[in-house]
């Protein structure tokens, strides 16, 4: 092929250029410590990028939920702890004060110290977690139970003897699925349910002997029938004080399962949160050594393109002629 | 017989050579950077013997030539190549032109290193879920709806970017279209100069180089032909319309038309199909619909593809979470991406976002979103969250965002990305390939057309040499002379 000055000086110039070129966009990638700086660099690596971040950032949010959760859990074991403490002891109380003495001092020793258990019940029943009433079922925002102008306890402004109850829930997503059906609900094993209802814990409605189920308001019955000084059936009420305990207790021991359920969970999501960030790191990560060496590479190559310019792009036979 | 000074004169024709000679390598050297350039040869011929100005045929054969003729300046061409060069030029600077239109968009939707619609939305989505644990907690739907704000704002701003990149490349448009036109008028005048020239017999070298210039030039905004015509000029055509047409004496002015946002190029009343060159590049990212093109609409992933996409999930999205809110209760309104905007009743109580739509009614017909006939009993304030549930679940489900797209709007953000990012790769690796095969036939042509400084040194040794060595023959013929005039019989005088 017939050679010419300018094929020479302008093949130069832009092979020059593109040396450079390559050198700057290698630099760039080693200071950001990016594998691309633009979608277009790598679109494949860049989109599956963008998919772990996406799961990265579902982690993150399933982890604070499940921390929401593990608090809220928390604080009813603590609280259920302490009611059962306390129905533990009302049973006591009660054993003793129908056998032992008939001293109606003690008796009203005794229907005072129920007294004082049914308002902890009350007060524990009322607990805060934040912001939330952590026994209202699904309506957290205002204390569920209430006594009514006669005395009568209120469950989110319902009688509990009298009232009808339905199965309450405030769901938490922690990323197993959630789903919710055509008609709008949360499917329930789709989501966490943090909800629990302080008429379940406590008890509502009437038995068959027409004793209630309300540990609250049963506390207040025998503490009235002690007052009375009226024992004549206080068989049937402490067998039914007897049942509440353990019902509490089983509600208390039952709060283990959930506890084990949200860290079995977030040790999931750890090892996820690891794998992700690992993937990550691979996929939008450089690998230092290998780039500088590249870098060297390039700038060996720059050298000898302008060390070969000097050489290049002057002689022509006009400089050996005379 | 030969003539007394027969020898002179081919002396003298053999001086004129070397001095036209030397007269054109300066000329090449002068020029050799001069863009447009051509190298010029000269074009030399023998005189030959003719035997009819002899009224008898000569008695021996030792008749001599008579020197050298100069027929004319060349300039060393090869039109196969030009053309070649003019479509590969047309090819790779669509390319150029479409690939930095591409990576402006590019700039405004990606997302590695800068926060834009994908990371709002998943933010907004983060709100959601915070404000699912924590429902009715005006800090809480305040910060919903400042996340929801901030992913609007990013809509906006997406688009106020695409008009502003609009904008610039039509203008950019507009400065071609008169440069083209500037071209064409110049061609027009360099086939008028040729033509006048060719026919008073003057060389027209340099005004050729000058026109081939101008084709250069033009090829790099839209394809051209060109016909070359027997009186010297050159017809351009493009997509089979005369753009100069020097048999009718006359060229076109083309026009940039805007019908409702779709440009085209006219020419002479009629649209011009432009199938290369920047015009074409220009033209495809202002005009490309993408999917929403009709059948002979613009089908390339131009800008308003990205606005209709945009556009699009604007109004699926205000749709989705003003029907989720529930009947009546706007969050957003407007149902474009320019016009969306966090609704009054939303900016005025934070807590108007929808928590819980659970009502006394255990019957579950009253648990469905949309049932007008429901009254909402419990307040936000109560903390249950079923709704806010059902807007996560629904983020996270198949949504008809686009006629052409079903997915979640997470998914939709990303196939823009995608589409995007694909695109611009290509374009980036076909520019790639095609300023190749431009830089490699403009070599093949450089090689044919350029100055080589070597080849010149040499003809200027050349040219010198042969000058001397006429001017030789001169003295040798002269020194003759004067041997026979003055120096023959003079014995003995």
């Amino acid at each position: 092929m017939r050679m010419t000055n300018r094929m020479m000086s302008n093949s130069y110039l832009k092979n020059l250029n593109n040396s450079l070129e390559k050198m700057n966009e290698t630099n760039y990638l080693i200071t950001a410590e990016r594998s691309y700086m633009k979608l277009s660099d790598d679109p494949a690596t860049a989109l599956k990028a963008m998919k772990v971040r996406k799961s990265l950032s579902r982690i993150e949010i399933y982890e604070n939920n499940l921390s929401d959760a593990q608090g809220i859990i928390d604080q009813y074991e603590s609280t259920i702890s302490s009611i059962n403490s306390i129905s533990k002891e009302a049973l006591a109380q009660v054993l003793q004060g129908i056998t032992g003495t008939s001293d109606i001092n003690v008796k009203k020793t005794v229907a005072k110290t129920l007294r004082g258990f049914q308002e902890t019940i009350l007060a524990a029943a009322n607990t805060k977690y934040g912001d939330d009433y952590i026994f209202g079922g699904d309506q957290v925002g205002k204390a569920p139970f209430s006594l009514d102008g006669s005395g009568n306890l209120l469950y989110n402004g319902q009688n509990v003897e009298t009232g009808t109850f339905h199965d309450e829930f405030r769901y938490i997503d922690v990323g197993i699925g959630l789903d919710v059906d055509a008609s709008g609900n949360v499917a329930p094993k789709s989501a966490f349910n943090v909800s629990t209802s302080g008429a379940v814990l406590l008890g509502t409605g009437v038995d068959g002997n027409g004793i209630t189920n309300n540990l609250h308001n049963l506390l207040g019955d025998i503490a009235e029938k002690f007052e009375n000084d009226d024992l004549s059936d206080i068989q049937l009420y402490s067998d039914k004080l007897n049942e509440k305990a353990s019902d509490i207790r089983i509600q208390y021991v039952s709060i283990g399962a959930k506890s084990d359920y949200i860290s079995f969970f977030s040790e999931r999501l750890y090892s996820e949160k690891t794998n992700a960030a690992k993937r990550q790191s691979e996929l939008e990560g450089i690998n230092l050594e290998e780039a500088i060496i590249i870098f060297s590479e390039q700038e060996l190559a720059y050298n000898a393109c302008l060390q070969m310019g000097s050489k290049l792009l002057q002689p022509s036979l006009m400089d050996y002629l005379r | 017989m030969r003539a007394t000074f027969s020898g002179f004169e081919i002396a003298k024709t053999g001086i004129q050579s070397a001095e036209t000679g030397l007269d054109v390598t300066g000329q090449n050297i002068a020029k050799m950077n001069t863009e447009g350039y051509s190298r010029q040869t000269v074009e030399q011929s023998s005189v030959y013997f003719e035997s009819s100005s002899y009224k008898y045929a000569p008695v021996n054969n030792t008749v001599v030539g008579q020197g050298v003729s100069l027929d004319k300046i060349n300039q060393i061409r090869d039109q196969f190549l030009d053309s070649r060069f003019r479509t590969a030029n047309s090819q790779a600077s669509e390319l150029k032109k479409l690939h930095s239109i591409l990576s402006g968009i590019e700039n405004i939707i990606d997302e590695t290193l800068t926060d834009g619609l994908g990371s709002t939305l998943e933010e907004f989505y983060k709100s959601l879920q915070t404000l699912a644990s924590n429902a009715g907690d005006i800090e809480y739907s305040g910060l919903t709806r400042s996340s929801a704000k901030k992913m609007i704002e990013s809509l906006n701003y997406y688009i106020e970017q695409l008009n502003t990149v609009k904008e610039q490349e039509e203008y950019d448009l507009s400065v071609t279209v008169d440069d083209v036109n500037t071209l064409l008028k110049n061609i027009d005048k360099m086939n008028r100069a040729i033509q006048v020239e060719t026919l008073n017999g003057n060389p027209t070298n340099e005004l050729l180089d000058t026109r081939n210039l101008y084709f250069d030039k033009l090829s790099e905004n839209l394809e051209i032909t060109t016909i070359s015509n027997a009186d010297g000029t050159v017809s351009v055509m493009v997509g089979g319309e005369y753009l100069v047409d020097p048999q009718n004496s006359t060229y076109e002015t083309v026009s940039l038309q805007n019908t409702a946002g779709y440009m085209t190029i006219n020419a002479g009343g009629t649209e011009l199909s432009i199938t290369s060159g920047t015009l074409k590049g220009y033209l495809d990212a202002l005009n490309g619909k993408g999917a929403y093109a009709t059948a002979g609409e613009n089908n390339f992933n131009g800008i308003q593809y990205y606005k209709s996409m945009l556009d699009d999930f604007a109004a699926s999205f205000a749709d989705t979470m003003n029907d989720l809110n529930g009947a009546g209760k706007p969050l957003f309104e407007g149902n474009t991406a320019e016009s969306i905007a966090i609704s009054p009743e939303w900016l005025e109580d934070a807590n108007f976002i929808t928590c819980t739509i659970l009502t006394t009614a255990e019957d579950g017909a009253c648990m469905l979103s949309h049932a007008p006939s429901c009254t909402i009993l419990t307040t936000a304030e109560d903390g249950a969250c079923d709704n806010i549930l059902r807007m996560i679940n629904t983020l996270d489900s198949d949504i008809s965002i686009t006629p052409y797209f079903n997915g979640t709007f997470d998914e939709f953000v990303k196939s823009m990305m995608s589409d995007i990012a694909i695109d611009t790769k290509y374009v980036s690796d076909v520019k790639y390939t095609a300023a190749k095969v431009l830089s490699s036939i403009d070599n093949q042509r450089e090689s044919i057309k350029g100055v080589s400084l070597n080849e010149e040194t040499v003809n200027l040794l050349k040219y010198q040499k042969a000058f001397e060595a006429s001017s030789r023959v001169i003295t040798a013929l002269d020194e003759m002379l004067d041997t026979i005039i003055n120096k023959m019989g003079t014995v003995g005088r």
